[in-house]
């Protein structure tokens, strides 16, 4: 009798997909700052993530285990094109989003993140979307959980910061 | 606890649940506002970071999968593995030649309809949302045809590696199951087994296989099918 091959791994990698392509490409978009590479830093976790997918034991870490390759898929590209994080411009979302938030104060909070520094935005990123707590956040971007203590209390301050220059903002937020 | 340590602590995570932070934010107004502040700005960077999914994401990325699978070179274990199949081949040999008349394809295109029995249920259990049927026929590198209608059930099924679109659909008050193989060199042809009866055509470099217990209708369902699926799934970007 013939049998379907691999059906479970093709499941439970379809699981993976159908759960977490949204979060990664949010995630890469907002550490990548294109949406191009975006797309292809998810494609690229995606079939690394296959390749190991025996290596994930707990469904309940997949979310970081992908997260985690991403990260690494990201730091790839810096290693393959010789250019710092700093470097990074974040290109503009297209007018035509169907769920764009464009009220004043999303559109100003938007570029404060784009002018906040890669290494202030990924945790807060991390911990505003995902609620990742610090230690999470210390496991997947390898730094010690003080050091990510330190990245969100100035990520929010400099934000804070940009922000209160706004009036409207302020306004909004009081 | 102080305003100064209350202030650092909420920095890091308006949401932090220190019981001595919490209590101080009861007595101190400023310290009350401030946390407020940040709390809703947290609630802001939720919308500001959203970003729309490309248009059939999922499906591209189990396509890429799929392809990445098909296209990769035997390593030393595939050979290995190669060498035990030969060895076993030989010894069932006489096995072998009596089961052939049905290529291992079609018997697990049978296998993979037997298990979804998908006559068994009232069809009108199974309709699924036009937006999704694009997606799973976008999955299999196919356009969604003008005229719809008629794909009373979809889904993406992966069999022996492959992703393809597996739909039950009508055609003369008949129905199909029909499966569209994106870059699948299968060769055309007709095949019987285990009750049921298909046919396979090729259209512009992908593979459409159309299955029924009766037989009946085959060649015309085929005809059509193959003409409603024959559009080539108009990408952004190469996968």
């Amino acid at each position: 009798m013939v049998t379907v091959t691999k059906p479970e791994k093709h499941k439970k990698f379809e699981n993976l997909v159908n759960a977490y392509s949204g979060w990664l490409h949010r995630y890469a978009y907002w550490i990548s700052g294109n949406r191009t590479i975006a797309d292809d830093l998810v494609q690229e976790t995606y079939l690394r993530a296959w390749r190991f997918l025996d290596s994930l034991k707990e469904e309940s870490a997949a979310k970081s285990w992908l997260t985690t390759i991403l990260r690494r898929e990201n730091a790839r590209r810096f290693e393959r094109k010789q250019f710092e994080y700093s470097d990074v411009e974040l290109d503009s979302l297209p007018a035509t989003q169907s769920d764009f938030d464009a009220r004043p104060e999303v559109t100003a909070l938007r570029i404060a993140l784009k002018k906040l520094p890669a290494t202030y935005r990924e945790p807060l990123i991390l911990q505003v979307l995902e609620g990742y707590t610090l230690e999470d956040i210390a496991e997947i971007m390898s730094l010690p959980r003080n050091t990510v203590a330190t990245r969100l209390h100035r990520a929010r301050q400099k934000l804070k910061h940009q922000l209160e220059n706004d009036e409207r903002i302020s306004n909004e937020l009081s | 606890m102080n305003c100064l340590e209350t202030r650092r602590l909420t920095l890091i995570n308006p949401q932090d649940s220190h019981p001595a932070r919490l209590v101080h934010l009861q007595e101190c107004a400023s310290c009350n506002r401030f946390a407020r502040k940040l709390v809703a700005q947290d609630e802001l960077i939720k919308e500001a970071t959203k970003v729309d999914l490309p248009e059939g994401f999922a499906a591209r990325i189990l396509l890429n999968q799929s392809l990445q699978s098909a296209s990769r070179r035997p390593t030393r274990w595939t050979w290995l593995g190669l060498a035990a199949s030969f060895l076993l081949a030989i010894v069932f040999l006489p096995t072998l030649i009596e089961d052939s008349f049905y290529s291992p394809f079609e018997t697990e295109l049978v296998a993979h309809v037997s298990a979804h029995n998908v006559f068994s249920k009232n069809a009108h259990d199974h309709v699924t949302e036009p937006e999704r049927i694009r997606q799973i026929l976008a999955s299999a590198g196919t356009e969604m045809p003008e005229d719809a209608g008629n794909i009373i059930y979809a889904s993406t099924c992966v069999i022996d590696g492959d992703v393809m679109a597996h739909l039950l659909v009508e055609n003369n008050e008949q129905q199909y199951v029909v499966f569209v193989m994106p870059q699948s060199a299968v060769a055309e042809r007709s095949f019987s087994h285990a009750d049921w009866a298909g046919q396979i055509a090729r259209v512009n470099n992908r593979s459409i296989a159309v299955l029924n217990q009766t037989g009946a209708g085959l060649q015309p369902a085929t005809t059509v099918f193959s003409e409603q699926f024959a559009q080539p799934l108009l990408t952004k970007r190469t996968i």
